[in-house]
């Protein structure tokens, strides 16, 4: 670890803006952190490696914090991962206890972010020293777990989400072959010879399509708010004295658990979390009622996804979700490829990630305890306002990346994909980790078979790959069996 | 509600059977190109999404099939995305934000955002007050975000 983050002006001022934005985006219905980074990207392209890595893990942590915010409020969770929060949270607030709740959330999300920091700093180097062995078969049955867990997790049925998975990997093989030099599937398009742009492609995935999707509902006017304003600055700690330190420790062990998963989630760690709160109560009855537990549980599991999340994408190179796969494009963009090599050729970037991981959630107990009446300000903006004023914004983001106008017609078609996708039952996450990962997919597909001399038997070759595409198939056989747990 | 997911499933279902096609044969043309890897992957891929999408519209047959009994009445919801409420107003947005797109560089970025934040907000049933007031903060927020702050090259356009 090291204190260049706090000491570094530069360094701070990214920390505390990614935060803050992080914050207050992740507060307003309907847009995550995922949407956050992706939206900023181009802020960071005048900033170093390490002030952009240090900003998007503000915008991360902060992002996911912020959502828990507007599911107390207002009953509509910033993200998924706060849909939990909100059963009992809201309960909380239509009591006139929102700053209560609010502080529960808080100072769970707090310590849930900082267990998952203890687990990623411990974890992360040993797990990349083990994938330096990886080779080509290895990677490629790493890669295909990743894209098979996060198509059987997703709500939709498994073909589609397979379908949307397949999708992702076909737009990957537009551009120039990995391998050889040969153009595939552009058109003839000069723009195409180097693939998709990304940055345009997370835009469009992610702004674009939740614009579309929200042009499709009905209007509405600003948000109905709970009555009682924020109740005392500390009137938070008793309940959390009172829930005692087990919950804590339980949750965080559950959220960094399934953070290290490929494919699961926040949100599904909330769910487990929030679930199992309610099982092992001697209570069940007061949750969803304004149980503390009930705000517990979900707020430590959930940030301690992060920690836990941040494993695969900085040690293996694969994002196990949407959040870490825009962060992963983030991370190329400034030149930075996550994997094994990242903790021995870019250790000068690890530590500042670190130091910013722990330093992000303590500017959340800061920020969320002092700006608590600014936030719920923020969360009452009508969609009428708030989605306008962003798509403006998305369509610059996109030109800026590329500074041509295709770049916004590929954000726009990749938004209209989306939509489609979205109003047709399919999930949209698969379309874009199927884009990220199937290069890998692939190069390290044919290079096994190019030294196998077309062996397939080359890709069940090692315990490691055998062992691999076995939890593949295990995650294939639960989801056909009905286990396939639904995101809340 | 089934027949209606049955609609759409059945009728996305053979829209990507149909793509997976299409890109199957493309990616048939790959393999002469020299070296047949390079459509090894894709020909996969088109495998793949047709066994998929077949499996898919399948089903919506079936859901179909056992929602028809139920539901004859003639004035249903329509099959798919296209028809359902609301989706005017999307495809007015997303036919806003091509030609935003295309009249980016023509008219210039701050008359271009001007007119499709207007545009949008009048699509999101904003107030006629509102959108007086949104259209232009929403453009200066971006002039001053991306040229201002970023210095990157926004084009001029007709002001310039």
């Amino acid at each position: 670890m090291s204190l260049e983050v706090l000491l570094d002006p530069t360094l701070l001022l990214s920390l505390v803006a990614g935060s803050l934005l992080g914050i207050a985006i992740g507060a307003i219905p309907g847009l995550t952190a995922t949407l956050a980074i992706a939206l900023l990207l181009p802020l960071t392209y005048q900033l170093s490696a390490a002030s952009a890595i240090v900003m998007m893990v503000g915008i991360f942590t902060g992002g996911l914090y912020g959502g828990s915010i507007a599911a107390i409020a207002l009953s509509i969770p910033g993200a998924p991962a706060n849909a939990m929060t909100m059963l009992d949270g809201h309960a909380m607030a239509l009591r006139g206890r929102a700053g209560t709740a609010i502080g529960i959330a808080t100072f769970s999300s707090v310590v849930g972010g900082l267990a998952g920091g203890v687990v990623l700093v411990l974890f992360s180097p040993q797990l990349a020293r083990m994938a330096l062995r990886f080779q080509s078969p290895e990677m490629f049955a790493l890669v295909v777990l990743a894209l098979v867990a996060v198509a059987t997790v997703s709500r939709e049925s498994l073909a589609k989400g397979m379908a949307a998975t397949v999708i992702g990997l076909m737009l990957s093989t537009i551009g120039i072959d990995p391998l050889v030099p040969v153009p595939r599937f552009t058109l003839g398009s000069v723009n195409l010879l180097v693939g998709l742009p990304l940055i345009p492609v997370v835009i469009g995935i992610f702004a674009f399509t939740e614009l579309f999707h929200q042009a499709g509902r009905p209007p509405s006017r600003a948000h109905a708010h709970p009555s009682g304003r924020p109740d005392g600055a500390f009137a938070w700690w008793p309940e959390v004295r009172r829930v005692g330190w087990r919950p804590f420790v339980k949750n965080s062990l559950i959220g960094t658990s399934v953070g290290a998963l490929p494919g699961a989630g926040a949100a599904m760690a909330a769910f487990f979390a929030y679930s199992e709160a309610r099982r092992g109560s001697p209570h069940p009855e007061r949750f969803g009622k304004g149980a503390p537990e009930g705000i517990v549980a979900p707020e430590v599991a959930n940030n301690a996804v992060t920690g836990g999340a941040l494993i695969p994408l900085l040690a293996l190179g694969i994002p196990g979700d949407a959040v870490t796969a825009v962060i992963l494009g983030g991370l190329v963009i400034h030149g930075i490829t996550p994997g094994p090599q990242l903790f021995t050729e870019g250790a000068h970037l690890i530590a500042p990630l670190f130091t910013a991981y722990f330093a992000s959630y303590l500017l959340i107990l800061v920020f969320g305890l002092t700006l608590l009446p600014l936030y719920a300000r923020v969360t009452r903006v009508s969609k009428s306002v708030l989605f306008p004023a962003i798509a403006p914004l998305a369509v610059v983001a996109a030109f800026t990346s590329e500074r041509t106008t295709f770049a916004i017609f590929v954000a726009a078609g990749v938004g209209v994909l989306g939509y489609a996708l979205r109003r047709l039952g399919y999930p949209v996450i698969p379309v874009l980790l199927g884009l990220i990962l199937g290069p890998m997919l692939e190069s390290n597909l044919r290079r096994a078979l190019i030294l196998s001399e077309g062996d397939p038997l080359v890709l069940v070759s090692s315990p490691i790959s055998v062992g691999l595409l076995l939890a593949a198939a295990g995650f294939l056989v639960y989801a056909v069996r009905g286990g396939r747990p639904t995101r809340s | 509600m089934d027949g209606r997911t049955g609609r759409s499933d059945l009728v996305s279902g053979a829209a990507l059977f149909v793509f997976a096609l299409v890109y199957g044969v493309g990616a048939r043309g790959l393999a002469v190109s020299g070296d047949p890897g390079v459509a090894l992957v894709p020909v996969g891929l088109a495998a793949a999404l047709a066994a998929l999408s077949a499996g898919i519209a399948l089903s919506g047959w079936r859901k179909l099939r056992s929602a028809a009994p139920a539901s004859d009445s003639p004035g249903e919801e329509g099959s798919g995305f296209i028809r359902r409420p609301g989706s005017t107003r999307a495809w007015g947005v997303i036919g806003l934000t091509v030609l935003y797109a295309a009249l980016f560089q023509a008219l210039g970025h701050l008359l271009a955002t001007l007119l499709y934040t207007a545009a949008v907000a009048e699509r999101f049933g904003a107030a006629r007050r509102t959108i007086l007031v949104l259209a232009p903060c929403a453009t200066l927020l971006t002039f001053l975000l991306f040229r201002v702050v970023l210095g990157a090259r926004l084009p001029a356009g007709l002001l310039g």
